[in-house]
């Protein structure tokens, strides 16, 4: 370190001595030593005693002289500086010529010089006459300029020749001016020539080549006077233009002399090429390259085309006009087949001015590329397929260099319509790989139509030196329509997932809103519960796995909930190999897991319903059939966490169930199962009397306080139920809506209770005489009611007819319902068990089951059936 | 203290020594304002005393040449061969400059001069030096001379071969 730090301190001594030694060389040695304190510098309060003379003639100090001169006369000016107080001048002297028509000029120029001398080499009368010469020093002092002007000046008294007298320094013409040459944008001076004489002077210009000539008078950029005349800022019009001096005696106007036509030539700027870098391709073997050039030009382009040695031939065509794109068209040997990089020079002479231009035109592979179909309708209902087949041509030895790589895209996709390149969008060719197919998926979500072209771009680049580069291209077009989602749409394929024989269980909204269907694979041995999702382009199992919930040679029913944490939970009842019924819950995350609710042992468990209350908490309720001669009762689990067992909620019997013996009948039919936002369950179930003479009983019952209400009653009217499930569902402030079937007729109905006031309030549809909510005409089965989270919405959706199968969904609008759309499945076939859901923007989803029947006739065993979901948006 | 930075004091003492004796001809000898480096108050009875008699003219370039050298040899290595370098060293550069006021190319070299140097302190008068100042064949025998004396001095120092300052 200390090694370090002397060499330093050394160093830097060094140059210190080196400085200082220089200063005292260039600080020393006669030096004049300039000090504004000692006034050595000028200023203009302090004139100097500069004499100046001319033609020999001195004048007295101070005193300013009148010089008389003859017209042709030379003149010598001469100035010096006599004395100056405090040393010499510093810096500099020049003689100024205040001409009284244009001002002051310097006839000299600075020259660091104490002596300045100027000649005019043969004074005129009316250039020189009356003009005042003068010397003028000046000093940089401190940095600034001062001057100081000459205390006396000299006045010129031009004796012109006699009246009507022309003289020019060659007999018989005046001389000049000369040729004029420059740039775009320069000043052209054309001085007069010297003409002697009492005379006026008058520019005249020609813009036809001499044949004509016209006064000039300033104005614009055109400056005349009787020295010169200048062109400021000459532009390309100015090109070619003359110029003449016109000299006339003023005594003797007939006398008049023309001085030669001196041209101005206003050189065009250098042409400006512009390459377009084109991804070009079709066809490989002519390259069109498309080349602007702008500016101004003095006369057409000759573009010449250089190839650099790539063995490319092409040209353009002959002298483009300025402004024009020309086109190159390139011939390409075979060895670019595989596509490249070229470096290209492109020249454009204008006016002499050659510009040359460098370019890399990037070459693709030699391939083709197609689709199928070339047009299509793309709606909502399923994702449209295009296949597209890409080839390389063979080239080269034996055809087996055609490598590079392909990559797809699908630019300026219409609105709500997505792309997707199966197996993915990149393609690559090898040696031995000449063809590549890809499947374009194109998928609407239905927000919008358009009907238009689709250009389907194919960007390929050799694996060669333009691995780098960039992509070359082919579009096809596909004309494509795209229907816009109006009234009840499919979403894409049936979410069975190929399943010839399925049955719905429910469906939901997860977070994201896409729906989850659960459904039931019935195969005549098995069967299996299956959950799909549909992730907006495409229903896929899920889990991912694929993996069945369960699967069982009897699976009697199924329920599907939501859990708080959005993962779904189904319930299902099935039996073991040893008869006995088993009520389980599974859930549904990476992968199922099961927890058994319930067994019964000898009896029978049916009709199981789940629903999601706060935090993980799930409820469960079900049917136990203990025999006919026990009857059945409907008995309720919860629990409060996930992972938690569930926990039968307390009954109000013995066996704790919740309704035997509320008046003495028999539970008969499947119950309805919703949770309050409190995360209390609410029940409602049909009794239906052993005794075929009572009518039957809708029955409300809410657990609230740790221990159930009262059972209340929903009014029915006394008329007859049906047994296709009552539903029920929660909306705002607790408000409970309840819809059944009547049995005879089929008539849908619907009914709300008011906790608060514990009072109904019939939702009939007003548009019906008899308010059922079903159109009518055909019987009304498989009831689904929905809500949305808000409980904004109230659906209603529901199968009808035998004879003429249809799917129905209505929405309660303020008071009154409305019908959702038309029907919603319009095939004919067979719809059965629709279940609905409704997202808070109302958009209404109806998952169902569609047979393959053109009527309602499910007597054939194993009847096959497809899921469906339809969508309809608000 | 050690032998080696009494010997290096020592031409340390003599250089500046002799740019104090090159001042005085300024103060002294030269016309006033002659000297640009050199402060008013000391040129005030300058040319009021020719103490120098004819060695005036061409003392200060002897004196520069020898100072210098003297005070860039303590700054290197006590070897000969560095000595004479930096003797080598300071004879060009008093060389060079003074060929520079030589009137066949002093104005040329003045025009060349860079615009900044009327920025920078010293620099600013360069193109006086070389238009004003005087080319003088004496000056360089002068300079030759200064450099040659400080070599016979610094060979002169003990352990000059074989020492080095540090």
């Amino acid at each position: 370190m200390k090694r370090i730090l002397v060499r330093v301190l050394r160093a830097s001594a060094l140059c210190a001595v080196f400085v200082a030694g220089l200063a005292a060389i260039v600080g020393s040695g006669g030096l004049a030593n300039v000090d504004t304190a000692q006034n050595n510098c000028l200023n203009t309060d302090s004139r100097l005693v500069i004499m100046l003379v001319a033609n020999g003639a001195a004048s007295a100090a101070d005193g300013d002289i009148r010089l008389a001169v003859a017209e042709r006369q030379p003149i010598d000016f001469d100035a010096r500086e006599a004395a100056r107080p405090g040393g010499p001048v510093d810096d500099f002297l020049f003689i100024v010529r205040q001409d009284p028509r244009v001002g002051a000029q310097p006839v000299t120029p600075e020259d660091g010089r104490f002596e300045a001398h100027a000649r005019l080499a043969a004074t005129t009368f009316n250039r020189d006459n009356a003009a005042v010469y003068y010397a003028l020093a000046g000093t940089r002092c401190s940095g600034q300029l001062a001057f100081s002007y000459s205390s006396h000046h000299i006045t010129l008294d031009v004796i012109p020749g006699p009246p009507g007298w022309i003289d020019v320094d060659i007999a018989g013409k005046p001389t000049g001016p000369a040729d004029v040459r420059g740039p775009v944008g320069f000043t052209a001076i054309f001085p007069a020539p010297p003409a002697f004489g009492d005379n006026t002077y008058q520019w005249e210009s020609s813009a036809d080549g001499g044949v004509n000539y016209y006064p000039v008078r300033s104005g614009g950029n055109v400056i005349a006077s009787d020295d010169s005349l200048q062109v400021v800022g000459a532009t390309l019009a100015d090109n070619g233009k003359k110029y003449r001096l016109r000299v006339t005696n003023r005594a003797e106007p007939s006398l008049t002399l023309v001085s030669r036509a001196a041209t101005l030539t206003v050189d065009a700027p250098a042409p400006v090429l512009t390459v377009a870098q084109l991804d070009v391709y079709a066809p490989h073997d002519l390259l069109n390259i498309q080349l602007q050039h702008a500016g101004e030009f003095a006369g057409p382009v000759a573009l010449e085309f250089d190839a650099m040695g790539s063995g490319i031939t092409g040209g353009f065509a002959p002298n483009p006009a300025p402004g024009d794109i020309s086109t190159l068209n390139l011939a390409l040997p075979a060895r670019y087949g595989a596509g490249g990089m070229v470096p290209l020079r492109i020249r454009g002479t204008v006016a002499g001015t050659t510009v040359t231009r460098d370019f890399t035109q990037h070459i693709a592979p030699l391939f083709a590329f197609g689709l199928s179909p070339t047009s299509a309708v793309l709606t909502a209902a399923r994702p449209l397929d295009v296949a597209l087949t890409l080839s390389l041509d063979e080239f080269g030895p034996f055809g087996l260099l055609g490598i590079g790589r392909v990559e797809l895209t699908a630019p300026d996709l219409p609105p709500g319509v997505t792309a997707q390149f199966l197996p993915d969008a990149a393609a690559e060719f090898n040696g031995l790989q000449q063809t590549v197919t890809r499947t374009m998926r194109l998928i609407t979500d239905g927000s919008s139509g358009a009907t238009g072209v689709l250009q389907v771009r194919a960007s390929a680049r050799g694996l060669g030196p333009d691995a780098a580069g960039e992509f070359a291209y082919i579009e096809v077009p596909l004309q494509l329509q795209v229907q816009a989602e109006v009234g009840w749409t499919y979403i894409n394929n049936g979410a069975s997932l190929g399943a010839l024989d399925a049955q719905t269980v429910g469906i939901a909204l997860q977070a994201s809103a896409q729906p989850l269907v659960a459904w039931i694979e019935d195969q005549p041995d098995r069967r299996k519960v299956y959950l799909s999702r549909y992730d907006g382009v495409l229903w896929a199992p899920w889990p991912t796995s694929g993996a069945p919930l369960a699967e069982a040679v009897a699976i009697d029913e199924a329920a599907l909930a939501l859990a708080n944490d959005d993962t779904p939970a189904v319930a299902y009842v099935y039996r073991n190999g040893l008869g006995q019924s088993l009520l389980n819950v599974g859930r549904a995350d990476s992968a199922w897991t099961k927890q058994v609710v319930t067994s019964a042992g000898a009896a029978t468990l049916r009709s199981p319903r789940i629903a999601a209350g706060n935090s993980d908490a799930l409820t469960v309720a079900y049917i136990q059939e203990a025999g006919a001669s026990a009857g059945s009762g409907l008995f309720v689990a919860r629990k409060a966490a996930n992972g938690s067992p569930f926990v039968a909620l307390a009954g109000l019997n013995p066996d704790g169930s919740i309704n035997r013996d509320v008046d003495g009948r028999v539970l008969r039919d499947t119950p309805a199962l919703a949770v309050a936002a409190g995360g209390d369950p609410v029940l409602a179930w049909i009794e239906q009397p052993a005794d075929a003479g009572r009518p039957a009983a809708l029955w409300l019952r809410r657990f609230t306080g740790g221990a159930w209400g009262p059972a209340i009653a929903v009014p029915t009217g006394g008329r007859p139920l049906s047994a296709a499930p009552v539903q029920i569902a929660i909306g705002a402030l607790d408000l409970v809506y309840v819809a059944w079937l009547e049995s005879t007729p089929a008539r849908l109905m619907a009914t709300r209770f008011d906790p608060a006031t514990t009072s109904w309030s019939p939702l009939a549809d007003q548009a019906n005489p008899d308010g059922a909510l079903n159109v009518g005409g055909e019987p009304a089965r498989d009831v689904s009611l929905a809500i949305d989270a808000l409980g904004n919405h109230v659906v209603i959706a529901w199968a009808e007819g035998a004879l003429k199968p249809r799917l129905w969904a209505k929405q309660r609008q303020s008071v009154s319902w409305g019908l959702l759309g038309t029907t919603i499945d319009p095939s004919g076939y067979a719809m059965r068990r629709p279940r609905a859901v409704v997202r808070t923007d109302g958009t209404v989803l109806v998952e169902y089951s569609r047979f393959r029947f053109l009527n309602d006739d499910l007597s054939t065993p194993n009847p096959q059936a497809d899921i469906f979901v339809a969508r309809l948006r608000p | 203290m050690s032998q080696t930075f009494v010997r290096g004091a020592a031409v340390v003492l003599l250089a500046i020594a002799a740019l104090v004796v090159g001042a005085l001809v300024y103060a002294v000898d030269r016309a006033p304002h002659s000297a640009y480096l050199l402060p008013r108050a000391l040129l005030a009875g300058a040319g009021t005393a020719p103490w120098f008699g004819p060695f005036a003219a061409s003392l200060p370039s002897y004196l520069h040449a020898f100072a210098f050298s003297l005070l860039t040899a303590v700054l290197v290595p006590s070897r000969l061969p560095a000595a004479a370098a930096c003797c080598a060293f300071w004879w060009a550069v008093d060389t060079g400059f003074e060929l520079a006021q030589h009137k066949a190319w002093s104005a040329t070299i003045a025009e060349h001069l860079p615009v900044w140097f009327a920025g920078v302190p010293v620099l600013d008068h360069t193109a006086n030096y070389l238009v004003r100042g005087t080319f003088d064949r004496l000056d360089l025998a002068a300079i030759l001379a200064g450099c040659g004396s400080a070599l016979a001095v610094l060979a002169a120092r003990p352990g000059i071969a074989s020492r080095t300052l540090t």
